[in-house]
C-alpha cells in the first residue's frame, strides 16, 4: 500500500532531520517549492459520522484542526478553499477526488470515519497526501465516548508524526491550580483546587476537593501521578494524587516548608524543598517514602528544584549570589554552578525534554517577570514573553517545541503556551472560568 | 473582652499568672474557665470570708492574636528576609508578651507581595517565618514554642497592585498554633 510513496518519505525523513537541526525556522518543503508560507497547507472536513456518532463529526474534526494549527507546522484550509460542489466526505475513503482537490490549496487531507460500538467511539481515520493522490498514515482509534476528542489529538500526533519525525502533542495533559470562590458556612472565601484538562483546555476536570489551598501540581512522568503541595491538614504538605484510585496521600509532612517536588525523569525520586533544618533546602527522597537525603548545604535559600531529562543533575535557585540565580548541581548535591547571569532575579527553572534548553522567569527591577530560555550550558538566554504582566511557572512540551506557563497578562491568572519557533503566543481556551496558575504538562496518551 | 483596654493587659496577665500558680488558666479559649481569683479581704481581719475581685475579666491568651492589642506584625524589604530596625522593635515588645503567656505556642506566618513567583515565595515566605523565629529565639523564647509557616503569596492583606499594598503582605504575622 505504501510502496509508491517510499521515495517521498524518505525525502521528508531528510527534511525533518535538517529541521531538527536546525531547529529554527522549520524548512518543510515537500511539495510545492515555489511556496512561501513553509507550513504544510491541510485540509480537515467534517468526519463521516456513522450511526449513534452524528453529534462528534464536526466538533472532533474542529478539535484536529486547532491541534495541527497549533503545532505551527500546518496551514489550515479553509472549507470555502475545497473543491467547488464539495458536499461532505463520503464514508468511502476511496472515492476522494483528488483530481478536485489538487485545485485547492491543500497538500494533506484528513479523512475520519467514526462509528460507534457499544459505548466505545471508533474513528477510521487516514491521512492523504493530495499530489501523488496516496493515503499515507492510516489508524483505526477506539476509545470511551466520554475520552471522544482523544481520538482527534491522537491522529493529530501521529499526522505530525508522518510529517515531522516526530510525534505532536495533542494528546497530552495539563494539570494546574484554579481558584474559585466557595460559600460555606464560614462565609465566602477563595479556595485553590488541583484541576487537569486536555492540552488545549478541553475535558476539564476537577481532581482534588479540599476546600483550602492546594498549588503547584507537577505530572509524574508517566502521567499517573500527580504531586503537589496542599494546606488541606493546616500545615503545607507535599501529597501525591494517584489517577487511578483518586487517593491523595501525604508525600512529605515536616515541620515548616514541604514544597516544589520535582519527579526524576524515571518516576522513582522526588526533588524537594524542606524547611525542617531552619533553612529552605533542597533534599531528594525515593516516591515510596525512603531514602531522604539533603543535597544543598548553604546558609543561603535555596528552592524550585529540576531534574535534567537524564537525570543527573538539577537546576534550582538560590540567592547565595545575592538576588536569586539559577544553579546546576548533581543528583548528589556536588558540583555546584552558577547558570544564570541576568540582572535582576530568576526563578521557576524548567529543563526541556530535549535536554537542550531551560525556561525560567527573570524579574527586572520595576518590569514584570517575563518568561525566559537558556541553552543549558547557560548561553544564549533570551525572552519569549514581554508583556508587563506576571508570568511564571513555566513546563515543557513532551516534545520541547512548546512551554506553558502562567500569565496574569488579561489582568487575571490564565494559562498560555509559547511556540518557540514562531513565538506565538495563545492563551489556553476553555479555563477563563477559572483563575488558572502553576501548570504542568505532561506526556502523550497513547 | 472588648472592654478590656491595653492598660490592664499587664494586670491581666498577672492574673493569669496567678491562675496558673493556682493551677487554672486553660489554653483553650473555648473551654476558657474562670481563672477564679478569690482573695481574702485583707481589711476584714476575718481569714473565712472569700470575696470575689470584681472587675477583673478572666483571662484569654487570644489578646495575643487580636490585632491592635495582640502580637505586632512586622514588615519586611522587597526580596527580603532581613529584620528591618522597626521589626526588631515590634519583636522585642512580642517576646516580652509571649514571656508573659508561657505554654502559648505560637505560629509565625510569614507571607509576601505577589511580586517574585509563587514557587519562590513560598520559600520566601518560610524564610522570613524563620528569620523570624530565629530572633525571638535569640531574645529568650523557646523554640519549641515557635512554629513557622509560609502562605507565600497565597494570603494577602492589601490586594493593590502597588508598593502601598506590597509594603503590607511583606510580613510576618503571629497567630495560635493549633
Amino acid at each position: 500500500m505504501r510502496s509508491p510513496f517510499r521515495i517521498s518519505l524518505a525525502v521528508l525523513i531528510t527534511v525533518s532531520a535538517a529541521w531538527s537541526a536546525a531547529a529554527q525556522a522549520p524548512a518543510v518543503r515537500i511539495h510545492t517549492e515555489g511556496r512561501v508560507d513553509s507550513r504544510i497547507p491541510i485540509a480537515v472536513p467534517p468526519f463521516v459520522s456513522g450511526r449513534g456518532a452524528q453529534s462528534y463529526g464536526a466538533s472532533l474534526a474542529a478539535v484536529l484542526s486547532r491541534d495541527l494549527d497549533f503545532t505551527g507546522i500546518f496551514t489550515i484550509v479553509e472549507p470555502d478553499e475545497y473543491p467547488p460542489g464539495f458536499q461532505g466526505l463520503q464514508a468511502d475513503a476511496t472515492k476522494l477526488d483528488f483530481n478536485a482537490w489538487r485545485r485547492t490549496p491543500a497538500e494533506h487531507l484528513i479523512h475520519a470515519a467514526l462509528s460507534t460500538d457499544g459505548d466505545m467511539v471508533v474513528a477510521e481515520c487516514r491521512l492523504f497526501d493530495i499530489p501523488v493522490a496516496q493515503q499515507v498514515v492510516g489508524k483505526r482509534l477506539r476509545t470511551r465516548s466520554q475520552w471522544a476528542r482523544l481520538l482527534a489529538h491522537q491522529f493529530a500526533d501521529e499526522t505530525v508524526r508522518f510529517l515531522t519525525g516526530v510525534a505532536g502533542v495533542a494528546s497530552s495533559e495539563i494539570v494546574f491550580s484554579g481558584s474559585s470562590e466557595i460559600t460555606s458556612s464560614s462565609g465566602r472565601r477563595r479556595v485553590k483546587e488541583i484541576y487537569i484538562a486536555d492540552y488545549d483546555g478541553g475535558k476539564v476536570t476537577q481532581v482534588t476537593h479540599h476546600g483550602s489551598i492546594s498549588i503547584k501540581p507537577k505530572f509524574s512522568p508517566d502521567g499517573k501521578k500527580i504531586a503537589y503541595l496542599s494546606y488541606k491538614d493546616r500545615y503545607p504538605w507535599l501529597y501525591v494524587y494517584d489517577r487511578r484510585t483518586g487517593a491523595s496521600t501525604a508525600l512529605s509532612k515536616r515541620v515548616g516548608l514541604n514544597h516544589a517536588p520535582a519527579w526524576s525523569p524515571d518516576g522513582r525520586r522526588i526533588a524537594l524543598v524542606l524547611s525542617k533544618d531552619a533553612n529552605t533546602e533542597i533534599y531528594i527522597k525515593n516516591t515510596d517514602g525512603t531514602g531522604e537525603q539533603r543535597l544543598t548545604k548553604h546558609r543561603a535559600s535555596d528552592t524550585s528544584p529540576a531534574f535534567s531529562p537524564d537525570g543527573r543533575r538539577l537546576v534550582f535557585v538560590s540567592d547565595r549570589a545575592g538576588r536569586p540565580q539559577l544553579f546546576l548541581m548533581r543528583d548528589d548535591g556536588s558540583d555546584v554552578r552558577r547558570l544564570s547571569f541576568q540582572g535582576g532575579s530568576s526563578y521557576d527553572p524548567a529543563w526541556s525534554p530535549d535536554g537542550k534548553q531551560i525556561a525560567y522567569i527573570v524579574e527586572k527591577d520595576g518590569l514584570g517577570l517575563e518568561l525566559w530560555m537558556m541553552r543549558s550550558d547557560g548561553t544564549g538566554a533570551r525572552p519569549l514573553t514581554r508583556s508587563m504582566g506576571s508570568n511564571e511557572s513555566p513546563t515543557w512540551s513532551p516534545d520541547s517545541r512548546h512551554i506553558a506557563f502562567g500569565s496574569s497578562r488579561a489582568g487575571i491568572s490564565q494559562l498560555y503556551t509559547v511556540t518557540i519557533e514562531t513565538g506565538v503566543v495563545r492563551q489556553i481556551p476553555n479555563l477563563s472560568h477559572l483563575y488558572s496558575e502553576g501548570p504542568s504538562w505532561g506526556p502523550r496518551r497513547n | 473582652m472588648k472592654e478590656i483596654n491595653v492598660r490592664s493587659m499587664g494586670v491581666i496577665v498577672l492574673a493569669c499568672l496567678m491562675a496558673v500558680a493556682m493551677g487554672g488558666c486553660s489554653n483553650d479559649p473555648e473551654t476558657s474557665i474562670n481563672p477564679g481569683l478569690t482573695a481574702s479581704d485583707p481589711s476584714s481581719g476575718s481569714g473565712s470570708e472569700i470575696t470575689t475581685i470584681e472587675g477583673l475579666p478572666e483571662f484569654d491568651e487570644t489578646i495575643l492574636f487580636t490585632e491592635d492589642r495582640g502580637l505586632g506584625t512586622i514588615f519586611f524589604d522587597y526580596n527580603s528576609y532581613a529584620l528591618r530596625p522597626d521589626a526588631l522593635e515590634t519583636l522585642q515588645a512580642n517576646a516580652s508578651m509571649i514571656k508573659n503567656v508561657p505554654g502559648v505556642v505560637i505560629q509565625i506566618e510569614g507571607h509576601c507581595d505577589e511580586r517574585g513567583t509563587q514557587e519562590y515565595n513560598l520559600a520566601l515566605g518560610e524564610r522570613r517565618a524563620l528569620a523570624t523565629r530565629e530572633h525571638l529565639i535569640n531574645l529568650g523564647i523557646s523554640g519549641d514554642r515557635l512554629i513557622t509557616i509560609s502562605y507565600g503569596e497565597e494570603v494577602p492583606v492589601a490586594t493593590g497592585h502597588d508598593e502601598s499594598a506590597w509594603s503590607q503582605n511583606r510580613r510576618s504575622q503571629f497567630n495560635r498554633a493549633m
